[in-house]
Formats: C-alpha cells, sequence, structure tokens
C-alpha cells in the first residue's frame, strides 16, 4: 500500500494503526520492519504503538532510522561479518564508532597518498568523507563509480579511490564503523543473512536513501506487503543529504492513494513548489517581505516582532525562525529576548563550552610534567573549577603572568608555592589521577569538580561526548597513542552537534534552526520566520572539487554535467525545502533578508528572490533630483556605449543614483529587473552608499541591483552557483586581506634570506606579476622566483586567494565557461562604473564581457584625477579611448570649490600642457551660477624659510580658523604616511586634535574598547599598559567625568578597593572578574556591554570575526592580545564596518595623503609641505625609485625609464589638481625653503607652482 | 518518563535524586569499566555459542582468564541442550497499569531455556549472584514479563556466576505482589516527571 502524505499531517497514526492492525490479526512484532527517517521520528513511531498497544507484551519493536537499520543488523550479526574478515585480533563487538574516530583513521590514510597539486590541504579530509558518504549512501559500485569520474573529468580519482580504499581497509582492520563504514557493511551483511521481516512499514518515504532502498528491493521477494508513506514534492534532503525519489507505484506496481487534503496550507505549500520550479515569483497573503540593510537591523526587527507576538498571545512554542546561519552572533542576539530560545542548529568545538575547555586544560596538566598555562586560562579554573575567591584568583594569575614574562613557568611549579588548600588538594588530584587510562582520568575530574546541577547539564552532556570519544579511541586503539596527542587530537576536532541527541526540544521555547533541522524534526508552529533570505547558504549547491553530490546520485543518467544541471537540480532542491517550510506554518511565514551579512560582506541573494514582489515598484521619491544642464544628457540615456566625463565636485554621484533610480523605474530600459543592472564602484563605502539611497527610495525593494567593487562582483562570480568548483578550488577558500598577505611574503621573504624590508618590494611585485599574466620561467630574478613559489605554495594549501586572484579567477571563469558567462551575460542588461579613471585592465575585460550580450555600458569618472596608475594596476588610457570612441557626456560645472580655487585648479591643466602634456585632458571646471564662494581670500600660497616656520603658521590659521568657524571641517593633505605621523604628532602637542587613517582597526569604537579591556585583563599590573587602557576608555561617553582614575592608577594599586568611587574601575574590574575561559564570550559581553542599542551594534560581529580568526591561530588569550595590538593600526579590508553618514568628527583636523582625499572635501584644506622632491612638476625634478628596474624586469613588456619618469610627472600633476579641488572655501599650498635633517637645516626645491604663480596677487 | 529497566528501578529505590539526575536530567558522567566491558564480552560470547555461530576466531582474540571463564561456562549441563534455549540476547517491552498509571518495563534476557513446561530464565553474572534472588528486583521485574511474554506462571530466574559457575534461582510467585513491588518503587517519582 502506498499513499501519498505530507509531514505534519496524520501519516504516522496511519501506519501505527497498519501496525498494530498486523499484530491483532497474529503477525508477531519480529515480522515487522519499520523504517523512519530518523531518531526523533523513530521514538514518536515507538511511543505511539507503547500508548496504543493493549497491556502485556509489547514485542519487540523493529523500528529504526535509516541510519539505525545498519547499525543495529551489524550488532545482531556481527558475528557473521566478523568469521569473514580475513585480519585477526576479532573483538566480540564491533566498534560502532562516533564520525571523530574514522576521520582521525582517515587523516592518517591520506597523509600516505600524494595528492600532488591538490589546492586546499585543509578540506581534503571533508571532500573525501563527502564523496565516501555519497559513494555509500547511493549504494554506488566501482562501475558506477568510473562512470562518474569520466562525466566529471576528475583529475584526482586515482589518489580518491587509493585513500578511500586504504581507509576501508584500515577501518576494516579495526572494526572501527562510524555510521557510514556500518551502512556499507550493512550492505555486505544483508545479502548473506536470511531476511526476517514479512512486513515493512516506510514513513517519510520521499527521503529514504538509495542504499536502505537497495535493501528492500533486496528483501522485496520475502516481503508479503509494504506500508509506504510517500510525499510526491518531498524529498528535501536531496543532494548531499542523498535522499532519492523513489517510484513506489512502479516499485509495488500498484496505485498510490493520494490522502492529502485540500486544506489551504497545503495548497499554499503545493503552490510554492510550483512557483519556484516554474521560476515564477510568490505571492502568497500569508507571507510577509521585508528586507533590510544590515543584518543586526533585520534580526532586532524580528526580536521586536516576536515580543509583540508574544504579547498579544502567541506562545513561544508556536514560534519558530529559520536559517542557514545559526552562528554565534544570532546566538548572542536571540539570547537577549526574554523568551527561552532553543537552537537546533548549528556546531562548535567542544572546548568552547568553559567546562569542557577547563577539563581540557586539566588533563593536559596531568599528563605533561612540565607544563605551561595561559594566565587566562588558569583564572578561569581557579573561578570556575576551583572555586577560588575572584580577588585571590586574579591575584594569582597576575602573578603568574608576571613571571611568565621571560620565559615559561611551569604551572605545577608555580602553584606548588600558593599558600591555598584547595590548590594544593588540586595538585595533589592531578598528582594521583596521572597514571590512570585518559577516560579514568576525565571521569575523575568529572565526579570531584564537577556540580550535577541544571546549570551545568549541557557541560555534562558535551563532557560525555567528549568521554565517549576517548573510550571510543581507547578500545580501538587499544591505548596504543600517548595521551597528550589524544587530548590535542579531541581538542581540536571534535564537532559537537547543537543540540545533543540526548537534549529534548523544550515545549516552551521559540525555536531556532537550519531549514533542514525544522523539517527533520516536523516542528509545526503558528508563526515561522525564514531570515537571512539573501545569504546564498540557503542553496547551498553541494559540489566540491572531490565530490558531486548530483553526477554521485544513484540515479544519474546523463552523459555530462554543466552549469545549467547544477542550478536546476539546486532550485529543484530548494523548492522542495520551501515546500517543506510551508507545511510546517499554520498562521504566517515572514521572509526577511538583509543587503549585508553580519561582516558587511553584501548578499548575492538566495530564496529572496522567490518571493520578490511584481518588479517596477513605485518609488516614494525621498530623494529627488534636479539636473542641471550639464547633467541632464546622463538621464537621457537611452541604450549602447555612454561616457560621462566629471569633474570634481560637480555632483556625478547623484547623478548617477538619478540614473539607477530612473533604471529602476523602468524608464530607460523595459523590463529591467533590479538584478540586471550592475553598477561598479571604487570603493566600498561608495557601494554602500547607493544602496542605502536605492532603498530610500524603494522601500519595499528586497533585491537591489548588483552594485559593489569589482572584487565583491568577482567574488560573487565565483562563488554564486558554487562556480569556483569550475576552477579547480574548494569550497573553503578563503579571500586573505592585505595583512595576512603581507604576513606570507614577509615570511617567504625573510626565508628566502632577504632583508624584511623588502617585504613591500615584493608584494607590488608579485601583484604586478600576476596581473601581467607572464610566465615565471622568464622571470631572471632567482629571488623572486623563489618568494614566488613559497608564496604561491602557501597560498594553494590553504585555499587562500588574494585580491589579485580575485579578479583574475573571475575573468578566467568567465572566459573558460561558456555557461556561466551566458549567465551573466543575460543578467547584465546594463553596467554602470564609476570612477572609470581608476580602472585596471582586467576590470575593463570583465566589464566588456559581461556587456557582451546587451553592450550597454556607462563608465563615469574624470581623467584628470586619475592617481593611481603608477603604483597599482590602473589604466588611464583605457577610459580616455572609451571617451574617445563613444558618446561622451561632459560634466563640468562644479559648486564645490570657491571661485579663485577653481580657477588654479584650470591653471594646473594650462600649465601641464607644455611639461606634462598627456597629464590631462582639457575639460575645465565650471562655476555653477551663484553657488561657488566667491571669498576673494581663497588662496594662500606661502613659502618660508624654515619648517619649522612653515608648521607653526599652519598651526596657528588651524586655531584661528577653529575659534572664528567651529563647525568648518578642516583637511591636511600630504604626499606620505611619514609626513602623516610627523604631522599628527606636531598639532596633537599644540592640542589641535587630529584624525590620522579612518580605516585603521583602532579607529573603530568596538575594537578600541574591546582591545583596551583585553589589554586591561591581559596586565593589570604594568602602569604603563593600564594608562594607555584607561585613556582609551575614557573616550568612552559614559566615562566622561572620570579623567580622575587615570591619576588614581598612577597613584595606587589599581585593583584596591579605593577606585570604587569610579565607575570605569567597577565595569573593568567586573570583565576581570568574568569567569570565563573563552576570550570570545568576553568580547561579546564586552560588545554588548557598552554598544547594545548603538548604530556600532553591528560591528561588534566584524570585531568578533576579527578576533576569532586570530585566537584561532594564536590560541591563547595573551598571544591574541599581543596580535590585536600589532594589527591595530592596520586596515583590514575584510572587515567592512558600518558607519554612520557624516559619523566623522569635525572637531578633529583630518590628515591624510592626497591619494586618500579622492572623493573628500573641506572647507579648508592644506596642502603643505609642497617641495619638489615630495611633489615634481617638472622632469629634472621627477626620480625613480631604486626598485623600478626590478619591478619592470618583472613584465612582460617592461617600459623604458623615459616613459616611468613621465607617467610620474602626469600623476604628480593630476595628484596636486586633486588635492586642490578638495577645498571648498580656502586653500593652502605652503613649503619651506629648508627642511630639518638630523637636527641640521638642509635646504629644499619648492614645488613649481610656487614659481609658475608667483605673480598671483595672493603670494 | 514511562519506560522503566531494572537498572533504573533499582536506582530509584536506592536514592529519587540520583535516578532523576541520571535518567531524566541526564547529570550523570560517562564511564568505561573494565569488568563491565569484560562482561559485556563473555556476554556476548554466550550468546554467539547459543545461536549457533562459530566462535572460535573471537574466542582467540580473548584474554587468558576470559577464554578460560568462558570455556569452564560453556561445560554447563544446560548448554549440552544448545536447542533448548529459545531466546538469547532478547529484549523485551512490557505495558502495565496500575489504578491510573500506565508504565512500561523493559530489559533483556540473557537466555530463556524451555524445560519441559518451565521457561527459564538464564541470567549470567560477571560479579556477584543475588544473595536472595527470591526477593531481588531483578527477578521479579524479569519473571513478571516473563510470564507476560510466555503466558504462564511456570516461570523461573536462574542466576549463574561465570567467575565459578555456580548459581542460585528464585520461581514465580506472585504477580500482584510483583506488580505492588513496582509501583512502589515507581511512585518515589514525582509525578511532573511521569508522561
Amino acid at each position: 500500500m502506498i499513499f501519498y502524505s505530507t509531514i505534519n499531517s496524520n501519516k504516522t497514526d496511519i501506519l501505527v494503526e497498519k501496525f498494530l492492525q498486523l499484530t491483532q490479526n497474529g503477525i508477531s512484532t519480529d515480522e515487522i520492519l519499520v523504517l523512519v527517517q530518523n531518531g526523533k521520528k523513530k521514538k514518536i513511531f515507538v511511543e505511539k504503538i507503547k500508548e496504543k498497544s493493549p497491556l502485556g507484551d509489547v514485542g519487540k519493536l523493529n523500528v529504526y532510522s535509516f541510519f539505525g537499520l545498519a547499525r543495529d543488523f551489524i550488532e545482531k550479526n556481527w558475528v557473521s561479518a566478523e568469521n569473514n574478515i580475513k585480519y585477526q585480533n576479532s573483538p566480540v563487538f564491533a566498534h560502532l564508532c562516533g564520525l571523530e574516530t574514522s576521520q582521525y583513521i582517515f587523516k592518517n590514510c591520506i597523509k600516505e597518498i600524494e595528492f600532488k597539486g591538490y589546492n586546499s590541504k585543509i578540506n581534503l579530509l571533508h571532500q573525501l568523507l563527502r564523496r565516501y558518504s555519497l559513494i555509500v549512501q547511493n549504494a554506488l559500485s566501482n562501475e558506477e563509480i568510473k562512470t562518474r569520474e569520466k562525466i566529471l573529468h576528475e583529475s584526482y580519482s586515482k589518489e580518491v579511490n587509493e585513500a578511500i580504499k586504504l581507509y576501508k581497509m584500515k577501518t576494516l582492520e579495526l572494526r572501527a564503523f562510524d555510521y557510514l563504514r556500518q551502512v556499507s557493511i550493512f550492505e555486505y551483511l544483508y545479502k548473506k543473512i536470511k531476511n526476517p521481516y514479512s512486513y515493512v512499514i516506510l514513513d517519510d518515504g520521499d527521503e529514504i536513501t538509495p542504499a536502505v532502498f537497495e535493501y528492500l528491493k533486496y528483501i522485496k521477494k520475502d516481503v508479503k506487503e509494504f506500508f509506504i508513506a510517500q510525499d510526491p514534492c518531498g524529498s528535501s534532503r536531496l543532494g548531499y543529504l542523498s535522499a532519492t525519489h523513489i517510484d513506489f507505484e512502479k516499485f509495488l506496481n500498484e496505485k498510490a492513494i493520494d490522502l492529502r487534503e485540500d486544506k489551504p496550507k497545503i495548497i499554499n505549500a503545493k503552490n510554492v513548489f510550483k512557483n519556484i520550479k516554474a521560476k515564477t515569483a510568490i505571492t502568497s497573503e500569508d507571507t510577509v517581505i521585508k528586507g533590510f540593510i544590515r543584518r543586526d537591523e533585520m534580526i532586532f526587527h524580528i526580536i521586536k516582532e516576536i515580543e509583540e507576538l508574544i504579547k498579544n498571545g502567541t506562545k513561544p512554542n508556536e514560534i519558530a525562525v529559520v536559517t542557514p546561519l545559526c552562528d554565534r552572533y544570532l546566538h548572542f542576539c536571540f539570547n537577549k529576548i526574554k523568551q527561552k530560545v532553543f537552537f537546533l542548529s548549528g556546531s562548535e568545538k567542544l572546548n568552547q563550552n568553559s567546562l569542557v575547555g577547563a577539563s581540557i586544560e586539566i588533563l593536559k596538566l596531568a599528563n605533561i610534567d612540565e607544563c605551561y598555562l595561559s594566565p587566562f586560562i588558569l583564572k578561569g579554573i581557579l573561578l570556575e573549577v576551583l572555586k577560588i575567591e575572584g580577588n585571590e584568583a586574579i591575584e594569582i594569575s597576575q602573578n603568574y603572568a608576571f613571571e611568565n614574562q621571560d620565559y615559561k613557568k611551569n604551572i605545577k611549579e608555580f602553584l606548588k608555592k600558593i599558600e591555598n588548600e584547595k590548590i594544593q588538594k588540586f595538585l595533589d588530584f592531578l598528582e594521583k589521577i596521572k597514571n590512570n587510562t585518559l577516560s579514568e582520568q576525565l571521569y575523575k575530574f568529572c565526579t570531584t569538580y564537577i556540580e550535577k546541577n541544571i546549570k551545568n547539564q549541557n557541560a555534562i552532556l558535551k563532557l560525555n561526548k567528549l568521554a565517549k570519544q576517548i573510550i571510543d579511541f581507547e578500545e580501538i586503539f587499544n591505548h596504543n597513542f600517548k595521551k597528550i596527542n589524544l587530548i590535542e587530537q579531541l581538542e581540536n576536532t571534535i564537532i559537537s552537534e547543537n543540540p545533543l541527541s540526548e537534549e529534548e526540544i523544550p515545549d516552551d521555547s521559540i525555536v531556532i534552526a537550519s531549514a533542514q533541522k525544522l523539517i527533520d524534526n516536523e516542528i509545526n508552529v503558528k508563526h515561522l520566520f525564514l531570515i537571512d533570505c539573501s545569504n546564498s547558504d540557503w542553496i547551498k549547491q553541494d559540489i566540491g572539487m572531490l565530490y558531486n553530490s548530483w553526477v554521485f546520485q544513484k540515479s544519474w543518467n546523463k552523459k555530462d554535467f554543466s552549469l545549467t544541471d547544477n542550478i536546476e537540480l539546486t532550485l529543484d532542491r530548494t523548492a522542495r525545502i520551501l515546500y517543506k517550510l510551508y507545511l510546517c506554518k499554520d498562521i504566517k511565514m515572514y521572509v526577511y533578508s538583509s543587503i549585508y551579512d553580519s561582516l558587511g560582506i553584501e548578499n548575492f541573494g538566495a530564496i529572496d528572490k522567490f518571493f520578490k514582489p511584481a518588479q517596477n515598484i513605485q518609488t516614494n521619491k525621498i530623494i529627488k533630483i534636479n539636473p542641471r544642464d550639464d547633467q541632464k544628457p546622463v538621464l537621457e540615456y537611452k541604450s549602447g556605449k555612454m561616457a560621462v566625463s566629471a569633474v570634481a565636485g560637480s555632483g556625478k554621484t547623484t547623478i548617477m543614483l538619478a540614473l539607477i533610480l530612473k533604471l529602476l523605474e523602468g524608464k530607460i530600459i523595459k523590463n529591467i529587473k533590479s538584478e540586471n543592472i550592475f553598477v561598479l564602484t571604487f570603493m566600498d563605502s561608495a557601494a554602500r552608499n547607493f544602496k542605502e539611497r536605492i532603498k530610500q527610495n524603494f522601500p519595499e525593494m528586497i533585491e537591489l541591483p548588483q552594485i559593489s567593487t569589482i572584487h565583491g562582483l568577482a567574488l560573487r562570480i565565483l562563488k554564486e552557483n558554487n562556480n569556483y568548483t569550475f576552477l579547480g578550488l574548494d569550497n573553503d577558500f578563503e579571500i586573505i586581506d592585505e595583512n595576512k598577505r603581507h604576513e606570507i611574503i614577509a615570511n617567504a621573504t625573510v626565508n628566502s634570506g632577504l632583508d624584511y624590508n623588502k617585504t613591500e618590494l615584493y608584494e607590488r611585485a608579485i601583484s604586478d606579476f600576476k596581473n601581467d599574466g607572464g610566465n615565471l620561467k622568464n622571470i631572471k630574478s632567482p629571488s623572486f622566483k623563489r618568494i614566488f613559489a613559497i608564496y604561491d605554495k602557501e597560498m594553494k594549501e590553504n585555499n587562500f586567494l588574494d585580491y589579485d586572484d580575485l579578479l583574475i579567477f573571475a575573468l578566467k571563469l568567465l572566459k573558460n565557461n561558456i555557461d556561466t558567462l551566458k549567465y551573466y551575460q543575460n543578467l547584465a542588461k546594463i553596467i554602470i562604473e564609476d570612477e572609470a579613471q581608476d580602472s585596471s585592465p582586467i576590470q575593463q575585460e570583465l566589464i566588456n564581457l559581461l556587456a557582451g550580450k546587451w553592450g550597454n555600458i556607462i563608465r563615469c569618472g574624470d581623467v584628470n584625477q586619475a592617481i593611481t596608475a603608477t603604483f597599482s594596476n590602473s589604466d588611464v588610457k583605457g577610459f580616455k579611448n572609451f571617451i574617445r570612441e563613444n558618446y561622451n557626456v561632459q560634466m563640468n560645472k562644479s559648486q564645490r570649490c570657491a571661485i579663485k580655487i577653481m580657477d588654479l585648479a584650470n591653471k594646473i591643466i594650462d600649465n601641464a600642457s607644455n611639461k606634462a602634456p598627456e597629464a590631462f585632458l582639457n575639460i575645465k571646471m565650471k562655476p555653477v551660477e551663484g553657488k561657488n564662494s566667491n571669498n576673494n581670500d581663497a588662496l594662500c600660497l606661502k613659502l618660508f624659510e624654515k619648517s619649522q616656520d612653515e608648521k607653526d603658521f599652519i598651526a596657528e590659521q588651524i586655531i584661528k580658523i577653529k575659534n572664528q568657524y567651529p563647525e568648518k571641517s578642516i583637511g591636511i593633505l600630504l604626499r606620505s604616511n611619514r609626513q602623516i605621523n610627523s604631522f599628527s604628532e606636531f598639532l596633537e602637542n599644540r592640542n589641535i586634535k587630529t584624525q590620522k587613517n579612518t580605516d585603521i582597526l583602532l579607529n573603530n569604537p568596538v575594537f578600541k574598547t574591546v582591545l583596551s579591556v583585553f589589554n586591561f585583563i591581559n596586565d593589570t599590573k604594568n602602569k604603563k599598559n593600564l594608562q594607555k587602557c584607561l585613556e582609551a576608555m575614557l573616550e568612552i561617553p559614559r566615562y566622561a567625568d572620570e579623567t580622575g582614575i587615570l591619576e588614581y592608577a598612577q597613584n595606587n594599586d589599581f585593583l584596591s578597593d579605593n577606585g570604587a568611587k569610579y565607575m570605569l574601575w567597577w565595569d573593568l574590574k567586573y570583565f576581570l572578574l568574568k569567569s570565563t575561559l573563552n576570550p570570545m564570550e568576553l568580547l561579546l559581553e564586552i560588545g554588548d556591554f557598552y554598544y547594545k542599542n548603538t548604530a556600532e551594534f553591528a560591528n561588534v560581529a566584524m570585531v568578533y570575526s576579527i578576533v576569532d580568526k586570530i585566537y584561532q591561530t594564536h590560541k591563547t588569550f595573551e598571544q591574541t592580545t599581543l596580535r590585536l595590538n600589532e594589527i591595530s593600526n592596520k586596515v583590514n579590508k575584510n572587515a567592512k564596518f558600518f558607519k554612520e553618514e557624516k559619523s566623522e568628527n569635525t572637531n578633529s583636523v583630518r590628515i591624510m595623503t592626497l591619494h586618500k582625499s579622492k572623493g573628500d572635501e573641506f572647507d579648508f584644506v592644506f596642502i603643505p609641505e609642497l617641495s619638489a622632491d615630495n611633489l615634481g612638476l617638472e622632469i629634472e625634478d621627477i626620480k625613480l625609485k631604486d626598485n623600478t628596474e626590478f619591478i619592470q624586469s618583472i613584465k612582460q613588456n617592461p617600459k623604458n625609464k623615459e616613459a616611468l619618469m613621465n607617467e610620474i610627472l602626469e600623476e604628480n600633476y593630476r595628484l596636486l589638481y586633486v588635492g586642490i579641488t578638495r577645498a571648498k572655501l580656502k586653500l593652502y599650498l605652503t613649503c619651506a625653503k629648508t627642511f630639518k635633517m638630523y637636527n641640521k637645516e638642509k635646504n629644499q626645491k619648492p614645488c613649481e607652482i610656487f614659481e609658475s604663480e608667483a605673480s598671483n596677487e595672493h603670494f | 518518563m514511562n519506560t522503566f529497566s531494572v537498572n533504573s528501578l533499582k536506582l530509584l529505590e536506592k536514592n529519587k535524586e540520583d535516578f532523576i539526575n541520571k535518567y531524566i536530567l541526564h547529570l550523570d558522567f560517562l564511564s568505561s569499566n573494565k569488568s563491565t566491558k569484560r562482561g559485556e564480552r563473555l556476554h556476548g560470547l554466550i550468546s554467539y555459542y547459543i545461536q549457533g555461530y562459530d566462535i572460535s576466531k573471537i574466542k582467540n582474540s580473548l584474554a587468558k582468564d576470559e577464554k578460560e571463564i568462558l570455556d569452564k561456562t560453556l561445560l554447563l549441563e544446560i548448554f549440552k541442550e544448545k536447542k533448548k534455549f529459545i531466546k538469547s540476547e532478547d529484549r523485551f517491552l512490557i505495558k502495565c497499569k496500575n489504578k491510573d498509571l500506565t508504565i512500561y518495563l523493559t530489559g533483556r534476557f540473557d537466555a530463556v531455556y524451555k524445560g519441559k513446561n518451565t521457561y527459564i530464565i538464564y541470567d549470567w553474572k560477571s560479579k556477584n549472584i543475588p544473595p536472595n534472588p527470591q526477593e531481588d528486583l531483578q527477578s521479579i521485574v524479569y519473571m513478571y514479563c516473563a510470564s507476560k511474554i510466555f503466558n504462564t506462571k511456570d516461570i523461573q530466574i536462574k542466576y549463574i556466576s561465570l567467575e565459578n559457575q555456580e548459581f542460585v534461582q528464585a520461581e514465580f510467585k506472585d504477580e500482584n505482589t510483583y506488580l505492588e513491588r513496582i509501583f512502589n518503587i515507581i511512585k518515589k517519582l514525582p509525578k511532573k516527571y511521569l508522561t
């Protein structure tokens, strides 16, 4: 009997009824096999049978999950299997172990096989396990595997097969079988054992795996009757989880009975299924769709809505939240809610739990004689395990830290000297358990030190999981391993599934789960929130370098595999998942997404696409733009290629925004959707700005146009639809930021015997070499070859990509994969590029490729502001040609600069026409009538005798301006970073507040606060450290009145009670006493404490991510803090902090390089130290750097000296032009005739502008 | 919670808090006990032997003393008529009711031997055999359950010491007394834990 029914229906009751009917008819329970999808459903099924059975003997219930069937079969028939194994040392029972043990075995097998040239060795194990899982669950024969290897043109099949063969052999030798190995043993065994079952009841027939179906096929001849419940739209576990859609009607040769009722819920779910399959938007009255900019906004909005629902009578267990990103940040945010929340997803390392972490550390102490311990951990153990009073614990751990300054001190020796009964008892305890087995040690520790109370329940469950793994290892390897090696192995690898199987879902909690977990547990709620819907993890494609979940399906019968197959199959599974999710809700579905994820990286869009409302949503026109005459032609664009040459301050951004809005309104290109508009900006901040403004105008719009930097677009191309697999990349590839890149190249440089100072040179050289696409064989420099080889190896083995790779790989992908290229060409109906003058040849090639179908390209920029060509890969000539060859709109009016400043800028263009004719296009700035300042005093060019005079003058002017115009902004623009530090120091000494590079980590308040608290905890005894930390903390507004703490700290023992009058003292003491062994937990506490309900809260997630990465590699709190201090003055490109608009402080004078100033504007601008050395405007003033020749030598077409000097000269002109055009009201250009070096005044030649402007009345 | 084993009932009888910690709140620490493992191995091999499997390969891997124990045990008279063992390592689940409380008893018979009319439950003890088998909770639960499974009151339970092959036995007496004893223990558990 086959019947169609859905989850959350009464199908299980029907099957239970069938079971009871059979037993009532005298059939023994021994003869009935019941198969359900998972352990939870097994439990439900068993309870229902128990409940409905008459009193007395219920019988033996052969109710199994798909995996449990195999396990039970092996347990029952082990001796048959054992007698057929050729290896001796037969155990009485097989070791049916957890994944950790088998992974350990697999890991050792891989070591014996060389995967030559395979990238991402860290991911190899994961990929192999997935492949093995697919082979087992799909019951693939060797022949079937070979066919698939051919379809996929696999290059590593030989190595993979060897590894799997070795793994199978080893596990057989050890009789160590995890759940997958159990299935493969089961496949062998059931053919040898007489089938005991005459009746089969199959629940969840749509989620059955081929391996289980093969078994049913095998026993079919002996089975009198099958009872099968199946959902034709089910099979949400397709793909990696290996569910397969079986035609049971054909299998049993009988018609299915459709028991699905015509309830609105089922009709609705079916529509969702159909719509997704047909790629049409879902419109459903019971679905609320909302889009947010930031993820934290979305989360807090949901929390608010949930609180509102509960206030109005909804019970917590009637609400569930589904997300593919059950991360720590979400845990943290939801733990703030007043209701109980139960997380049904996510995994964590066991030692993330404080008590488990402590236990592992204590096992180390018991087994290592000379053991060092992180003082932070020591404090945690003293507080949490030994329950020592707070102040004493701090004192002990700080003393230990102090004694560790010079060398790592043995903790046991240190503790022996402490006069404390608990500590001495603890040391005795360690001595006593020394010779026990590891599992005995753990057991004794737990029973001695861990209280059995509800508070510790989670820790105890995890400790038992740890104990189980240890016991597995001890039994399987018969204690043939060093205890300490096992501890380290377990510490690093054990991932605990959340929740542990022992945990029941409480009936008074809001459930937060992944889609699959919600479905698998058949959770039915009134209100279901689907969140992070724009995150691609919602529709993860299950393919990787060494496995392909689609082709490795038993039913795969095509001869090849294409991108379209991948997209279609993934879509099919997504339809099934969403269908089932709709069956899990009764009243309302909430589909929420955010443009950015927790790290500020844009989401590419995922299931939100299925829900987006009809296109061309009406704008509420918050942004109204009235174009000037010179801007109008931009908005009159119809199609094709158009250049927009826009002078500084001409309103380019505004007009581009107007153009995008017009496109979105459907007024330019018919039937255009937001996904068809590709906008490329130079900076992330510009992309964000565009998105936020579009969102203001189209609040209902869920999917915004693709607006990003070129790197953002490249990342999307690589990641979307798992495209990276076509490049032979593994899915765990990581984009490394410049700091990490610097670290790798610095190591390579130093290890090659070169000076560390050469690192920067090789960073540039490697980038140039990659972008040039040259061949390493043709490079003459042996040192470059050596360093590049080390860098390349390190990158490949760790599956790292740098920013250059991103573009190169994306381009390669599009060029080599016609499917992928067509996909994006179809999408990109129009491409708009901002700052086109800085576009690199690769960027331009990418744009041309993408526009291959529709041919609509708009490139905006200002050739005259191209200032990155000499040190980056930008190519201004490309934009110049584009302007020449296409329709060009000139936006030459600007209302930014005062007339006099504008005149000077235009004059620079004229001046350059003789000395550097290629520097500018002859586009002169024109004022906007009545808008520009007419200030006669707008220019000040001044030469000084001595550099000190120049500086004094600037300080004096700044003070004057600040007194006269406190609200006006001031910028100091300099040629080099070195000058910035010296200027900043000088002005700070004059009590003028300055702000240097705004992008460095320390400028983010969250990072600064976290680092300060970490520094404080790390060393409370060092006065200098304390002072620095307190100064930073005093910047937090709540401590504004507590500056007295500085003096107190200077003159007292800081932790003594006298500090109690300061709130800051109490807060720091609180964090110091925080009984945790995990710095990451502490970080979240700090973030929450200081930034809850502030715009900065979103940045807590980013700081978390930065610190977490460091903690994972540096292992201890102390080393992590040290490293955080090292990177605090650097820019971290991977952390895209959210900033509030206009968050920059006008009180501070902004100091930056001329290069960095592009895009900024200030009321008052100073460009000091304008010497010919710093900014030569004549060819004789241009000097090439020492390394120029070397850099050119690695290029395929090296430039000659003259050409390079001319390029620098041209760029210097443009740099000055950029600097000048930053000023709105007044511009100061200054230089001194001498400068100080080693206490001597040396002459210097001022920049040529002072001479050419000598006749100027302002001079 | 509605299902009880002999071990859980024994713990509940001894200490309610320990029972709740272990079986309801899962606040118990996992340990690997060498003698328990040894007992499991011997039980396993006896069961394989009763089922008629060739155990020579597995037996060779046993420690010397374990092998000796096994050999001695298998020399016992009862194993000469192996076919009379109708069950081995056999799980059971019995539903019982007392007033408004329904519970389930679960466990595993090491072996069940069918005499002429009598069903004899064999229980191999790797440690001590119970000093007072007639009153032992295991006897009560096992014999009560066996009486339901085999639908007879002609039930015995025999505890065999694996160390020295000595044995003690008990016979089925009165169902109501058994139930009373069982439910008296269960009543110690606060109602909120009973589902």
